[in-house]
């Protein structure tokens, strides 16, 4: 799905090589399509909520939608952690979810949901939302 | 190295490290030059593009960043963990008596290849926050684990 005026974008910060590691950038950041000039690749102008404007090829840009009814029923207004190999993070990053969202790195069509979650003293990080697990006591 | 390789920085030195981007930065090679000189366009985390230019490729003193083995991002990815004081662990304190207020939670383990070495040659790496707000990143060798939290 190729990019359009008004979709969100985020720099793409995935490679062939990273893929199971990832980079949390403090703070994520996320712009709004202004121009699509068609390629191929399709060359975006972007600005940035903190005002930046960027003028990109779109390949190195993923998109950013809503993230599914169902990822959102399950995650919004809760408190959420992340786990890897079956096991939750420690509880020093349990955290709000601030952000829900779908990524397609590329924009080349196929998207991932992912939850943002803010510990109150830790950092910002995202975890795809198949592994991040709802505090049901909070 | 090759364009669309994530990569950040060698801003910190090897060991011992006591320089700490607050925090680190990653980008994204979006084009590549022979020149002379060698360029290399970058698209940073911040939104920002800049091309760097260096006469060798080793002086970019940039790292590819690369995925960590998964028995170390399994081991290190969401734990508590302390840096090691500079004289090593001990019997009696794995962190080597580094202040307890140097705890914080690991958040991303990665590898990070100079630009110039061979694929998958690095070393893993992980980035923790402090409870005042700083970051650490540190090879994983320079850090232990704080059980039981």
């Amino acid at each position: 799905m190729a990019f359009a005026v008004g979709d969100r974008a985020r720099v793409r910060l995935s490679s062939a090589a990273l893929s199971d590691s990832k980079v949390q950038p403090q703070p994520p950041r996320i712009g709004v399509v202004t121009r699509v000039v068609g390629g191929p690749p399709d060359v975006i102008d972007l600005v940035f909520e903190d005002g930046k404007v960027l003028n990109i090829a779109a390949t190195f840009l993923d998109e950013v939608r809503d993230a599914q009814a169902a990822t959102i029923t399950a995650f919004q207004g809760r408190v959420a952690v992340g786990t890897r190999a079956s096991a939750q993070f420690s509880q020093a990053l349990r955290g709000n979810v601030i952000d829900l969202y779908g990524i397609d790195p590329g924009g080349a069509g196929a998207f991932t949901d992912f939850v943002l979650i803010k510990p109150k003293t830790g950092p910002w990080y995202e975890v795809a939302a198949t592994a991040a697990v709802v505090i049901g006591d909070r | 190295m090759a364009v669309s390789d994530i990569v950040s920085p060698r801003i910190a030195p090897v060991v011992p490290s006591v320089i700490q981007p607050q925090p680190t930065h990653y980008g994204v090679i979006t084009a590549e030059a022979a020149g002379p000189p060698l360029t290399r366009s970058v698209l940073w985390d911040t939104g920002v593009a800049s091309t760097l230019t260096a006469d060798a490729l080793a002086d970019f003193n940039l790292d590819v960043i690369e995925d960590a083995d998964t028995a170390v991002i399994d081991a290190w990815l969401g734990k508590v963990a302390i840096k090691i004081a500079p004289g090593g662990a001990t019997s009696t304190d794995s962190a080597g008596g580094t202040s307890r207020e140097f705890t914080g939670t690991v958040y991303a383990v990665y590898m990070r290849t100079p630009i110039q070495s061979a694929p998958g040659s690095g070393n893993n790496y992980l980035v923790l926050q402090i409870a005042p707000g700083l970051f650490i990143e540190g090879r994983v060798t320079e850090f232990a684990l704080v059980t039981d939290q």
